[in-house]
């Protein structure tokens, strides 16, 4: 199985077996060549406006039925935590704004995110929001919180509806 | 490219407003208009309302002679599930590739056939939502190690899941979800005369054993090691009830039923968030509605 990963390297040996070889390096060269593009939180350091062509492009490095995962923040989730607590963790604003390091250039609802994915071609085959570990940087060393995130996993499909099922 | 046939099935069909035809024909009109789908056949029957005592129209329905419901079946009262196996029974005669349940009571949004139908799910359904507080989708996930389900609560708007049961008001399945469960299921008979199916796989020795006894010679049902243990046996052959594929057992909706069928040979319906219907009920049954029952069946009209 050939897998792209492209951000957060933990995610990626949580999902796939211990045994799969990463390219971490983008190429647009490569077409049909991918099984799977995993971008996992790296969509939100990217420009709003850079989006949509980088997904039109990823998806040529897939192979037919190749799956694209993608994962950011969850904005509900932030924006929930902050309107409910009168003082919200920090991961509600990590979430939104990332940090002095990283900033976070966009975000994305899950409606978002599974409407830019669809609008670059892909179909979508699954979209939730689910818990994650997210390592904080405190006084006293790494501290693990638990957090919310946005998933699309969709595929490069170029048949029509009817063929997918059979 | 194919256009693909799409039959339309409201198991129920009683007494609708105007606020349900209007916006569920024009949601109709709008998926024929758009030239991505045929809608070939509609399916509707009577009175399905779920409270066992209103159900008895899918037999009247029938035309005598039709050869569709056996005798048995136009005795007794017909409930939900019996309407559905009834259709779906139908559906499989034909060829259409699409069933799109409905019921009488939901108004799936303009598109809603369409945009299901794009995802290339076999099994997906929009939301609609109970129509008392709290207003839970009816969708659920089954609770961890137990056989009670929840409804689904905290999700976003946008989320396409999987989930372990969904209700069939607003619901698009292949054909090929249920000719699986024709392939991988058999039809027993149970000492009540009820049909169910069980699992291929699940079921060993001799199926015939109390095919030819009488009622007598057949063994109450008995707990052995904390199973319930139920004799069953092949139905006759001239039994032409169509497959379990609902029942509305045990205080249970059908469509549970039919999903815990399919989530059994590793098909999971979907939910598709961004479809939400309206869910409509006509008005309230009071105690006025009782009493014109009653004064019916006493047979005294006093103009109710």
């Amino acid at each position: 199985m050939k897998v792209l990963t492209l951000g957060s390297d933990t995610q990626a040996k949580e999902i796939f077996p211990p045994d799969t070889e990463f390219d971490k390096a983008y190429h647009p060269g490569k077409k049909n060549y991918y099984n799977i593009i995993f971008l996992g939180h790296f969509l939100q350091f990217k420009d709003r406006r850079e989006i949509s062509p980088f997904l039109k492009q990823l998806r040529e490095s897939l192979v037919e039925d190749g799956e694209l995962w993608v994962t950011v923040p969850s904005l509900e989730y932030a924006a929930l935590q902050i309107l409910k607590d009168d003082n919200p963790s920090f991961d509600a604003f990590t979430a939104l704004y990332g940090d002095d390091a990283n900033p976070h250039k966009c975000g994305f609802r899950l409606l978002e995110l599974r409407l830019v994915v669809t609008n670059a071609g892909y179909e979508v085959r699954r979209a939730v929001q689910e818990g994650y570990k997210i390592g904080m940087i405190t006084k006293d060393g790494t501290q693990e919180m638990l957090s919310m995130q946005n998933l699309v996993i969709a595929a490069r499909h170029d048949g029509k509806a009817e063929e997918a099922i059979e | 490219m194919s256009i693909p046939n799409v039959d339309v099935a409201v198991a129920c069909s009683g007494t609708q407003t105007p606020d349900w035809w209007s916006p569920w024909a024009a949601m109709l009109l709008e998926a024929q208009k758009s030239g991505l789908v045929n809608i070939a056949r509609f399916w509707t029957l009577q009175s399905a309302l779920p409270d066992h005592n209103k159900n008895h129209a899918i037999s009247d329905s029938l035309s005598p002679g039709a050869g569709i419901a056996p005798a048995t079946e136009k005795k007794r009262n017909n409930l939900t599930d019996a309407n559905r196996v009834e259709i779906t029974r139908r559906f499989l005669e034909y060829d259409s590739d699409w069933i799109f349940w409905s019921d009488d009571d939901t108004v799936p949004p303009l598109g809603a056939l369409t945009h299901l139908l794009s995802l290339s799910r076999e099994f997906v359904a929009g939301l609609y939502y109970y129509n008392k507080p709290p207003h839970n989708p009816i969708a659920y996930m089954r609770r961890e190690g137990s056989p009670y389900y929840d409804p689904i609560w905290n999700f976003p708007y946008g989320t396409l899941m999987p989930v372990d049961s969904v209700g069939m008001g607003c619901t698009l399945i292949h054909r090929s979800v249920y000719e699986r469960i024709l392939q991988n299921f058999t039809v027993v008979m149970r000492p009540n005369g009820s049909l169910t199916a069980i699992k291929n796989d699940r079921i060993t020795g001799d199926l015939e054993k109390f095919k030819e006894g009488t009622l007598l010679e057949v063994p109450q049902p008995r707990i052995e090691n904390g199973s319930l243990i139920i004799p069953v046996w092949t139905p006759e052959v001239d039994d032409n009830r169509p497959f379990p594929f609902y029942a509305l057992e045990y205080g249970r909706t059908e469509d549970h039923h039919f999903c815990e069928m399919c989530i059994d040979i590793g098909i999971r319906p979907y939910i598709d968030s961004t479809v939400n219907c309206q869910h409509w009920k006509n008005k309230p049954a009071d105690r006025l509605d009782f009493k014109k029952e009653w004064f019916n069946h006493e047979g005294l009209n006093v103009g109710f």
